[in-house]
């Protein structure tokens, strides 16, 4: 496997600063400013807006679980060494809202280009080429969201139909921790369709 | 089908996927798919979104979000800023002292924040301007603060570190203490090459004619202080064996925020709701990454190609250090291409049981690993730390950024080899500290 590397493209280039740069700079922590990117047209397809209030909305509710989990860690820690009481429900509590918040938040991080991507060949395509690439690329993520939006859905239904549990005295319904990954795999397939409305909307 | 005709298709798959510039995780997780179906028939559709959640919804997991969470709060606020000032006010009586203070801040807060682009731009917006002006060759500015961005994930606490020991089931305690003396060798040594290297291209180092007294150089530590006493606090909980590293983590992370708004007075829903944004955002792009390495690492074992690899190159009877050498290529290559997170979660279940089975020690190696990724972030063509100083620096030729940067990149390797030569320097810490590993 060593040297595969070298497969995915050759390096070369200098680096600029370009749109992609600066959206990774900004999703790295990096204060941008002043050197934002001429924006494309301001008007998005009415389905695009839909879909991507809908993706904000549970991006907040991400943000909110992950408060959540970062409270009741202290809590944990603060009943079980100070109060020396037994910690029943916290250890779930964090580790299923950390999980939620993850697939809560996949499908804003898409619309904000903020998983990660090797992006420098397509970045050296131009004209008809990008364009094919730029196609395969958002098909190929919504092929995988939609997999595992049928995989979650799948297990969620099992989960719910044969009453598992999980495995703690807090014994809480398993479907419960589920049901948001199969929502974040369906969000993620949402804002894949709105990407590819996007793209279709900047070629013309 | 062999296996490793097998995993050598699924490798090629993965790599074409990445060229269209999909994410990373959703090029994993689907290369992964196709692998598991060949191998078990499209009844493996029923198992993949167990394999998934059960990868990523366990403790363990949880320290990741809480990390990052940490450094994106002082990451927003201008203690990067403070702690520049402060070390400066201490070191410009010294020659050379404006360079130390550059790289010295630039590895406090990259291990503060964990982030080497935020190190990057923090450090560099007031250093690099700072140094041009002091006469310093542009080469030397921006070449000193884009590799001292680097020490962020070598530097405990590290996202990088606990994935390599989510990964592979070491010790993140242990993992983040092996970091230290490595990361503070890499410091002295990019001090060393910054003060050569202006000196070879004909700086002289004046002293500075600007006297800081006693009392203005005590009066930025206490807005620097306290981050620093948190992360000790954090680390000392977490080796104590007081708290899991989730929790350590978790308690860190709220005191660092509270501590961010009282002592910067930032009292404002904007900017709290803007650190958890920031957090909630690096978080999922790290887990994804990390859930759909559980479905690559499984589709891995069954089509038997993690084995056999394994088998394979125990087969061949390589001298340990040319089969070192291969992985290190390897490594650094991969690095060039891929994101830390993304070259760890892939290649651990390949690389790390031949590694240990040759006889090298997992912490030790995940030390010359790491510094294999801080070589990647400072090289074309994704390189992000050279975006950054681009982007702070605009008016100093790309061209000169990057030699600037690449001499760096040699000092990191005679680290390694240093590194080899000496593994107790990443070794001895966790030894005396945490006791030898059972």
């Amino acid at each position: 496997m060593s040297g595969s590397g070298e497969s995915v493209a050759r390096a070369s280039g200098t680096p600029s600063p370009d749109a992609a740069a600066i959206e990774a700079l900004a999703n790295a922590g990096v204060d941008i400013e002043g050197i934002t990117p001429a924006q494309g047209s301001k008007v998005e397809h009415p389905i695009v807006r839909g879909i991507e209030a809908v993706s904000r909305a549970a991006s907040v509710l991400a943000g909110a679980l992950l408060v959540a989990a970062t409270l009741v860690v202290c809590q944990m820690i603060f009943v079980r060494t100070v109060l020396r009481w037994n910690t029943i429900w916290q250890t779930e509590f964090v580790v299923y809202s950390a999980t939620a918040a993850i697939f809560l938040g996949a499908a804003y991080v898409l619309s904000h280009r903020g998983h990660v991507g090797v992006d420098f060949v397509q970045a050296k395509l131009a004209g008809a080429v990008r364009r094919w690439v730029d196609r395969l690329a958002l098909a190929l993520g919504l092929l995988f969201c939609a997999s595992m939006t049928y995989a979650s859905w799948h297990y969620l239904y099992e989960a719910w139909d044969q009453e598992w549990r999980t495995e703690t005295v807090w014994a809480i319904p398993l479907w419960i921790p589920i049901l948001p990954m199969f929502v974040g795999f369906a969000l993620l397939c949402l804002q894949y369709v709105a990407e590819l409305i996007k793209l279709e909307g900047r070629m013309r | 089908m062999t296996p490793i005709l097998a995993g050598s298709l699924l490798i090629l798959l993965l790599f074409a996927m990445l060229a269209t510039g999909m994410p990373i995780a959703f090029a994993l997780g689907l290369s992964a798919i196709a692998g598991l179906i060949v191998a078990k028939g499209p009844g493996v559709f029923d198992v993949l979104a167990e394999t998934v959640f059960g990868g990523i919804a366990n403790l363990a997991f949880v320290s990741i979000p809480m990390f990052v969470l940490m450094g994106a709060a002082i990451a927003a606020s201008p203690a990067g800023r403070d702690l520049y000032g402060a070390l400066d006010r201490w070191l410009n009586r010294v020659p050379g002292g404006l360079v130390m203070s550059n790289i010295g801040a630039c590895a406090i807060f990259a291990g503060m924040t964990g982030s080497s682009p935020a190190t990057c731009a923090a450090i560099g917006k007031m250093g690099i301007p700072e140094m041009l002006q002091r006469g310093y060759p542009a080469s030397v500015a921006t070449g000193s603060i884009c590799a001292g961005g680097t020490l962020g994930i070598l530097i405990p606490p590290s996202v990088t570190m606990i994935v390599y020991g989510i990964a592979t089931e070491t010790s993140i305690g242990r993992l983040f203490l092996a970091g230290v003396m490595p990361g503070l060798m890499l410091t002295a040594m990019f001090i060393v090459w910054a003060l050569i290297d202006a000196r070879r291209k004909g700086y002289r180092f004046d002293l500075a004619s600007t006297r800081f007294t006693f009392g203005e150089k005590l009066a930025a530590l206490p807005r620097v202080l306290p981050f620093i006493v948190i992360i000790a606090g954090t680390l000392y909980v977490l080796y104590g064996g007081i708290a899991t590293p989730s929790e350590a983590a978790g308690a860190g992370a709220l005191l660092t925020l509270v501590t961010v708004i009282v002592i910067y007075r930032l009292f404002s829903v904007r900017l709290v709701g803007g650190v958890f944004q920031a957090t909630m955002k690096e978080s999922v792009m790290i887990m994804m990454i990390m859930a759909a390495a559980e479905l690559f690492a499984f589709a891995l074992s069954s089509l038997f190609i993690t084995q056999t690899v394994a088998q394979t190159i125990a087969g061949l009877g390589l001298n340990k250090w040319m089969l070192l050498a291969v992985v290190n290529v390897f490594l650094l290559v991969s690095g060039m291409f891929l994101p830390p997170v993304a070259i760890i979660v892939m290649s651990a279940p390949l690389l790390f049981p031949i590694i240990t089975q040759a006889g090298f020690d997992p912490y030790w190696f995940a030390v010359v690993l790491t510094i294999n990724m801080e070589v990647g972030l400072i090289t074309p063509p994704v390189g992000l730390n050279l975006f950054v100083i681009n982007a702070i620096a605009p008016q100093i030729p790309t061209r000169e950024v990057l030699w600037g940067a690449l001499p760096y990149v040699l000092v990191m390797f005679l680290g390694i080899f240093l590194l080899c030569l000496f593994p107790g320097i990443a070794t001895w810490l966790p030894d005396v500290v945490m006791g030898p590993v059972q």
